[in-house]
């Protein structure tokens, strides 16, 4: 069996990350560095938001914005902030809070009723997206374009949110530096780290291709996917579990370690469900985690880590990637789903289903195909 | 004669860095007995200084001073870090260089003032050099 007659769109971006990190990079820093001082320095709380994996892409940016800016940063799904988000929250400063919103296309239509409500209230508001034209652009101050190129493969997404999350984590700099929140030393170690990290992980490319197809061939058959991850890796957890729906349309659920102990825990016929532990060696939870996965190995299920620890810290059976570690901890999230894609990438094609069953006309009526584009889009006052 | 020396320096957040010794070092090298020794950095947002009775109390209070006279501030129309466009106006301010009289092979001011190496955007890793010149 040859795993290159089983390539497909998540399998080339997992591969062509480094790529794709480098074009976005020199693309959004010259915007970043044009987003005005004052307006900046009056942020006393951020909002990040989005839907879906741009939702998850600011689940991972939180740790970085709050290690770098030290400002109270929260990243509430975009139908919690347009909808449900107390107005006590919106424009009680001025400037304040900074709300990045998040959309590769710019037309999800909950973001947009997010940056409606922001101009309601004089919120200060951050397009990320990749069409600087959209109606996300029109109803935010300023916008970053992350600039991937119009050719690209980007479904299911992971170059998008690899590009989100990077803008994220260069804005977070800026504003660290403005605030004078880190030194000059910092911001240019971090900047130099950002690129180092990934071109280090990349070479780990080829290695993580061969046991991804060993390990899809061994988990095709399994009825679930589980993923585990606390913190920072509770984002890569999520955009795991995402993919396995996306590419294969697999069950799946995720979860932090504290939970899973009492929920996912409990989950029938334990042998049949894949398990991936997501564990940066800083994560705050460290310990829990390896008692989670104790737990993980009582119950006999099919196991796969994603860490920067070494493997002896992890129970023999179980399937261990060990990943670079990254120079500051909050940059794990931007590549450690690689080797994950992988396998998710080749479980599809093993099993031979297209990912958001393109060839499934259920899925892909009127209505399926203007879900997230339309409805109504209100403002809550 | 002419002698040109460049050093670096590691330096802190507002910080004001004694240089004296490894001015003295370079006329030293240098061989020359006369003349005038020019100490300049080409960095942004540093200074180099000429300050009498150097305690840590003194330079506290010309840090002080320094900060009060240019304060980092949100509006300025460079939009680089407020710190650094401040840093880069004390630099225009203050100075950035110093000429020094050479006697005898060692500075004149030497035993009553210090050559100091000022950073208003650091930490960062910077260079100065000294040029000596005369015979």
């Amino acid at each position: 069996m040859d795993r290159k007659d089983y390539e497909n769109s998540l399998v080339r971006q997992a591969r062509d990350l480094k790529k794709y990190v480098n074009i976005v990079y020199e693309s959004v820093l010259p915007q970043i560095r044009q987003l005005p001082v004052k307006e900046i320095f009056d942020a006393q709380k951020i909002f990040i938001t989005g839907c879906g994996d741009s939702w998850m892409a600011g689940v991972a940016a939180k740790a970085c914005f709050e290690a770098v800016t030290k400002i109270e940063t929260y990243a509430p799904k975009a139908v919690e902030f347009s909808r449900i988000l107390n107005n006590k929250n919106l424009g009680y400063s001025p400037n304040t809070p900074l709300v990045i919103l998040i959309s590769y296309s710019g037309t999800a239509a909950r973001v947009i009723e997010c940056a409606k409500r922001c101009a309601r209230y004089g919120a200060n508001t951050i397009a990320i997206t990749n069409n600087p034209s959209s109606p996300l652009a029109e109803n935010c101050r300023y916008t970053i374009n992350v600039g991937l190129p119009a050719d690209g493969e980007y479904q299911p997404g992971a170059t998008t949110y690899n590009a989100s999350m990077l803008t994220l984590f260069l804005i977070a700099l800026r504003i660290g530096r403005i605030r004078n929140r880190i030194t000059p030393l910092e911001y240019e170690d971090m900047n130099r780290e950002l690129l180092a990290f990934v071109e280090r992980c990349a070479e780990k490319n080829e290695e993580y291709e061969t046991r991804a197809f060993e390990i899809a061939q061994k988990w095709k058959d399994l009825k679930a996917e589980d993923f585990i991850g606390d913190y920072a890796d509770y984002a890569t957890a999520f955009f795991g579990s995402a993919k396995v729906i996306e590419v294969f349309g697999g069950y799946t659920t995720y979860d932090d370690s504290e939970d899973w102990c009492h929920i996912n825990y409990f989950l029938k016929e334990p042998e049949k469900i894949g398990r991936v532990v997501i564990l940066n060696k800083e994560t705050p939870s460290f310990g829990r985690v390896k008692e989670t996965i104790e737990a993980i190995k009582v119950l006999g299920s099919p196991c796969i880590i994603v860490s920067d620890a070494q493997k002896e810290e992890f129970p023999e059976t179980m399937e261990v990637f060990t990943v670079p570690s990254a120079g500051y901890f909050w940059m794990h999230p931007l590549t450690q789903h690689i080797p994950f894609d992988m396998v998710a990438g080749y479980i599809g094609a093993l099993k031979g289903i297209k990912a958001f069953r393109e060839n499934e006309e259920k899925y892909h009526g009127e209505i399926g195909n203007n879900r997230l584009k339309s409805g109504t889009q209100i403002v809550i006052v | 004669m002419v002698y040109i020396k460049e050093l670096k320096i590691r330096t802190g957040r507002d910080s004001c860095d004694i240089i004296t010794s490894q001015v003295d070092r370079a006329i030293k090298e240098s061989g020359i007995l006369s003349g005038v020794a020019v100490v300049e950095s080409g960095d942004e947002s540093v200074g180099i200084l000429k300050i009498a009775g150097c305690t840590p109390e003194v330079v506290e209070d010309i840090r002080k001073e320094m900060r009060r006279l240019v304060p980092a501030r949100i509006n300025f129309t460079n939009q680089d870090s407020p710190e650094n466009t401040a840093g880069r106006i004390k630099s225009c301010f203050y100075g950035s260089s110093v000429s020094l009289i050479v006697k005898n092979g060692k500075l004149l001011c030497d035993e009553k003032q210090d050559i100091c190496f000022t950073d208003y955007d650091g930490p960062q890793d910077r260079t100065f050099s000294v040029c000596v010149y005369g015979e």
